[in-house]
């Protein structure tokens, strides 16, 4: 009997606990090391932040599913790998015991660790801004930007300000969807013209959103993301400021600097400024004692897979993104979702005169982390069986489909469905664009408002492993 | 600050909040979304 041990419960860990589960139920010994007690579906508590939907509606218990799927569910952190004597060491939630796990196979899916100290003054716990990174930190913006609400209803005039803050963030997406759900949250309510909305970012342009934005063919045209972001941008009057980072903030001035070099200074009444990822705090110790994380990691603390590593932005390709997320030192390790080392950015990046970096780093969220935990899954069990593994799950090979939402609502929402394909262009595959044009969409509309819409009850219906949930990819 | 200048035409705002178009582009993005969930689905040799 094998020993399966995996580490975190997002897209990536949860696919891949349901797929273990389904496939090698009283086979193997599937265990999942994670703090959390519910899965969190991070795409809504955009909804969350401004409001509109009780977290709640964003969650559900791990430990049922669990036991549907008889997967053991350690409710801990994890702490430690000793890959060489094949075990880790994690930390019971809410105490400072430790415990020994032997595994055979670890699949590190632990997401990413919110680095709010690289700026200072970022974030709820430490500093002055607000995230929606988390169901506490949503339910804690959402407090505060009602409280806000209150203020301009009595006449208040405010300033706020969302986007990333610092020069390496990721995940763009989720701060274009806050800043137009806040936008048409405050149209409904009469308060927009009491409100200035800014839009901070270190894209390199709009509409980039860390994936070196995207082309569509439209007819004849080619409309790209900037095009949508920037129409989107003028209909709701938001101004912005791209190619920026945050150095710090204090409780009233966010002070950035832009790639041209220039310090500036914006006022500020309210911020959700998202903050940059790094890996999870975990050490790797091999035999000897010796700490062994610069070799299984790359220096934000993201676990190595077999990617190509070391390639100067305008040399990767496509063929250097991971494929199977086995670690190419310990075999029987992977890693999938924000938990793995990419090989590089998607989106160019620079720095400043000053040299200041700034470059947006590869989202690789929802699908995409789904896709990557599920090749890892399929990957453990063709190991099991005794083959190599076969899956693949390449992110210049797979395409992104993300909706991003603008207003929630079946009549009034709205939203911008986007699918590219492949995720990292692929110029040795499609020399002119990276990308197959044919297959990308960016488009707004209501359609969008839908999409969003029924992938939260798909998503929540199919990670609970409900009748059916093979079928919903 | 900037201020961003291309603009949606008429005819596209149109069409982003048509309820029937938009209840096409509906059911054309949903066949295009199962079209890329395929081609992401290719490289699971052993699914």
């Amino acid at each position: 009997m094998a020993k399966i041990v995996i580490a975190g419960s997002g897209f990536a860990g949860h696919y891949a606990a349901l797929i273990l589960g389904d496939r090698l139920k009283g086979q193997h010994e599937i265990t999942v090391v994670t703090p959390n007690e519910t899965f969190n579906y991070i795409p809504s508590l955009i909804w969350v932040g401004v409001g509109q939907m009780p977290v709640e509606k964003t969650q559900f218990p791990l430990k049922p599913v669990y036991d549907k799927f008889g997967i053991k569910y350690e409710r801990a952190f994890l702490t430690e790998v000793h890959p060489d004597e094949n075990y880790v060491i994690i930390q019971p939630y809410g105490t400072q015991d430790t415990k020994k796990l032997d595994y055979d196979y670890l699949l590190v899916a632990t997401g990413p660790k919110l680095n709010f100290d690289a700026t200072p003054g970022l974030g709820p716990d430490k500093g002055y801004t607000y995230s929606v990174c988390t169901p506490p930190h949503a339910v804690e913006t959402a407090k505060a930007y009602l409280e806000l609400v209150k203020r301009l209803e009595k006449g208040d005039k405010a300033r706020i300000v969302i986007g990333t803050g610092h020069g390496t963030c990721t995940c763009q997406g989720a701060g274009f969807e806050f800043i137009t759900n806040v936008h048409n949250d405050l149209v409904d309510r009469g308060l927009r013209d009491r409100v200035e909305l800014i839009w901070l970012s270190n894209e390199p342009k709009l509409g980039d959103f860390g994936i070196d934005g995207l082309e569509a063919k439209r007819g004849s045209l080619i409309f790209t993301s900037e095009m949508m972001a920037e129409a989107i941008f003028y209909d709701y009057d938001i101004k912005y400021e791209i190619r920026s980072h945050v150095h710090k903030v204090d409780e009233k001035k966010i002070y950035t600097e832009n790639i041209e070099g220039e310090f500036k200074e914006i006022e500020y009444d309210f911020a959700m400024l998202l903050p940059p990822f790094a890996g999870q705090p975990i050490k790797w110790i091999d035999k000897d004692g010796n700490d062994i994380k610069d070799k299984v990691c790359n220096p934000a603390g993201f676990v190595k897979v077999d990617a190509v590593y070391g390639k100067p932005y305008e040399e990767l390709d496509g063929p250097d993104w991971p494929k199977t997320y086995q670690n190419p030192i310990y075999k029987n390790i992977f890693a999938a979702g924000i938990a793995f080392a990419p090989p590089g950015p998607l989106s160019k990046p620079s720095k400043s005169p000053n040299g200041t970096l700034i470059a947006p780093a590869p989202p690789r969220t929802g699908y995409t982390a789904e896709l990557s935990g599920k090749a890892a899954a399929l990957n453990i069990i063709d190991m099991i069986e005794g083959r190599e593994p076969q899956n693949t799950a390449s992110m210049a090979e797979t395409p992104g489909l993300c909706v991003a939402s603008m207003k929630n609502g079946i009549f009034d929402g709205m939203a911008g469905t986007i699918a590219i394909f492949p995720v990292a262009r692929n110029r040795a595959k499609y020399p002119e664009y990276g990308r197959d044009l044919d297959l990308c969409v960016a488009e707004p509309g209501k359609a969008g408002a839908w999409f969003k819409l029924g992938l939260h009850y798909a998503f929540l219906w199919k990670l609970q492993g409900k009748p059916f949930w093979k079928l919903i990819p | 600050m900037a201020q961003a200048k291309f603009r949606f035409s008429d005819s596209d705002k149109r069409r982003m909040h048509s309820l029937i178009y938009q209840l096409f582009r509906a059911i054309s993005l949903a066949f295009h979304f199962l079209k890329l969930v395929k081609v992401a689905e290719k490289g699971y040799k052993t699914h």
